[in-house]
């Protein structure tokens, strides 16, 4: 295993694409206020992550698909700060990748046995857990969940799936703005969801980088006001949304799917990586820099991370401590396609 | 008897519907089921559907997508089809549609290296002011060679980027035929609903023939029992404007419709597809018959 690059020195980065200082000063202001307040209304203020002096992330190597996942991901639940007993009763909505499925590239999407396994976990604590995605690129939801296995979990498993891509909507205020949009509008499942739980599949991305827990809330946008694919996003930015998303969204945490990852091209063109890593954390900004470093890449370089830092979460090494196995024992760069606005995310 | 029998009588209970199980009515399903309920001759409800439909039309002629979708352009193409697959057709709100149609276009932009596509190509997008991908493109075509505006250059415009979307080996996906120099995957759904738009258009380029036949073909290696309901709907609807159906399509279409209901909860919206793609030949808004309709 290779050993893990310092990315010490560019720690803490207040440089970024976004709008002025003063503008995000303000912002902050607004967003940890509003964000403390919708936490403490929905009972779950242990994820608050600013009154913490480190937020913690699990990793956990060695995964596979046919093991008890259910273990894996109660403990890093449990080891990241969740409190089991204020689950009760709460509408947790899971929210996997199935942007564009394929049965012989498995790697595009999150597995079902994840989504299983979490779904146990939260119900067993008492939670009511629907699975709810809106595929970006494909118009026939029942197609995704057809071709990524998840619909044999889904009738397994007595569970509810919501199609975010034609639910009814609610417009919500953005409480990023770091992009020009003055809200979003939500599918109602994500809307009035107490708990999101991002499970994506952890991803090498042609333009930001890397997908993992933050930008697999583009995948709660509805295609019926946004389009296949969400056009306005892009066209309003693509680092500026994925913060405000996740700026506007009701609380969130991270599950993140690596045990067969995707290098290269990804979202969709990219290899299969068998990483065997399973990440999660309650700090869903905290758990994508701990994920881009395991694979190689430095979170300070990547906008969409710059904007959430210190906003959303952490992700200065010295402010994240680590549960479950080390990051020097997770340690395993990805190959990125040879595009300069790629290859300057590498951490080496 | 047919797994399909009596859908049509179910969507006539509710003709004004929504996506989902009690969702709010909405414009794209109400349109698929006016045009459904129609070739079904069930007139009485069809006429219901349209007349609602005819009450959400916007002061500049579009149609919404939901209460929400103040900007988008796809679901104008759809609720023109409905009103114009009636004997009686509102001639002022098609025409205001058109209109509405013809004065909205996608962003295009200079060629770009990272694409494979011509991004210079005009067409429509989902949501103005964004990109021209293939569904709304397809829709509007298939609109506005229904209204009689098959020769307007905006047509020819929308018919160029179709032809232009299709990948080496046959179908496309949502608009894009190569990134960063990688060919991407087709799908079937906007595959089918593309083929359905570019019926009777000659194509003297061999490239675009050879595509066009590649992608015939997919469409008829996707007639599976695996293909989901949307689908295999619009793979069946580009088929069948080639006349290209296979002998199987029925069974394949029941067995989609049986298996969808057995993990998600009646939609409208489906089974409207499934009626239309049962009954296209009673379509006449379908390509099948518009190459011989008179432009105005």
């Amino acid at each position: 295993m290779a050993s893990v690059p310092s990315t010490t020195a560019h720690d803490d980065t207040t440089r970024h694409d976004g709008p002025s200082d003063g503008s995000l000063q303000c912002d902050r202001r607004a967003l940890l206020v509003g964000g403390a307040s919708a936490l403490a209304t929905a009972g779950l203020a242990w994820l608050g992550w600013q009154s913490r002096p480190q937020t913690p992330v699990f990793l956990a190597g060695n995964q596979r698909y046919d093991q008890d996942l259910t273990r894996t991901i109660r403990d890093g639940l449990l080891a990241t700060g969740l409190q089991p007993e204020s689950l009760q009763g709460k509408r947790v909505l899971i929210k996997p990748n199935l942007v564009e499925p394929l049965r012989s590239a498995p790697q595009i999407t999150t597995h079902p046995a994840v989504i299983v396994a979490a779904a146990d976990v939260f119900r067993a604590w008492g939670a009511r857990v629907t699975v709810g995605e809106a595929p970006g690129h494909i118009r026939d939801t029942e197609m995704a969940v057809e071709e990524s296995g998840v619909r044999e979990a889904l009738v397994q498993e007595k569970l509810s799936f919501a199609d975010l891509n034609y639910e009814d909507v609610r417009w919500v205020r953005n409480r990023g703005r770091a992009s020009k949009l003055d809200g979003f509008y939500f599918p109602l499942s994500v809307a009035t969801a107490d708990l999101i739980v991002s499970i994506p599949k952890l991803k090498c991305h042609h333009w930001v980088g890397m997908t993992a827990a933050l930008k697999n809330m583009y995948g709660v946008i509805p295609g019926i006001v946004y389009g296949w694919p969400k056009n306005v996003l892009h066209h309003a930015g693509i680092p500026e949304t994925i913060f405000d998303i996740n700026a506007s969204l009701p609380p969130m945490i991270g599950i993140v799917d690596g045990i067969v990852a995707m290098e290269g091209d990804g979202p969709i063109m990219g290899s299969a990586k068998e990483a065997g890593l399973i990440g999660i954390s309650t700090n869903a900004t905290a758990l994508d820099a701990t994920l881009a470093r395991a694979i190689g890449l430095a979170p300070d370089r990547m906008n969409y991370l710059k904007l959430a830092n210190r906003r959303l979460g952490p992700i200065a090494e010295r402010s994240i401590v680590q549960r479950g196995d080390t990051l020097q024992a997770c340690y395993d760069p990805f190959y990125v396609i040879d595009k300069l606005h790629l290859q300057c995310l590498r951490s080496t | 008897m047919s797994a399909l029998s009596g859908i049509p009588q179910r969507i006539a209970a509710n003709p004004i519907c929504g996506y989902g199980n009690n969702a709010s009515p909405a414009v794209e399903p109400t349109a698929w089921a006016t045009i459904a309920l129609t070739a079904a001759g069930l007139f009485a409800p069809a006429d219901t559907a349209r007349r609602w439909l005819l009450n959400q039309q916007k002061n500049d002629g579009s149609w919404p997508s939901n209460p929400h979708g103040e900007n988008s352009v796809w679901t104008t193409s759809l609720a023109l089809l409905a009103c114009l697959n009636s004997n009686m057709p509102a001639r002022a709100a098609i025409d205001r549609g058109v209109a509405s149609l013809l004065a909205n276009q996608g962003k295009s932009r200079p060629k770009h290296p990272n694409f494979g596509h011509d991004s210079e190509i005009t067409g429509w997008a989902w949501v103005s002011d964004t990109s021209s991908w293939v569904e709304p493109t397809a829709l509007a075509v298939l609109a506005l060679k229904a209204a009689g505006y098959g020769d307007h250059w905006r047509t020819r415009e929308g018919v160029r980027l179709l032809k232009d979307r299709l990948l080496p080996d046959g179908g496309c996906n949502y608009g894009n035929t190569s990134v960063l120099g990688n060919v991407l995957r087709p799908h079937v759904q906007p595959s089918g609903l593309a083929l359905l738009a570019l019926a009777g258009e000659s194509s003297p380029e061999p490239t675009v023939q050879d595509r066009v036949a590649k992608s015939l073909g997919y469409l008829e290696r996707s007639v599976d029992p695996r293909t989901t309901v949307a689908s295999l709907s619009f793979a069946l609807l580009g088929l069948a404007a080639h006349q290209r159906r296979p002998a199987y399509w029925q069974s394949a279409l029941e067995t989609a419709w049986q298996r969808s209901n057995d993990t998600f909860a009646w939609s409208a919206y489906r089974a409207s597809l499934v009626v239309v793609t049962d009954l296209y030949e009673q379509i006449p808004v379908f390509p099948q018959t518009i190459s011989s309709r008179p432009n105005p």
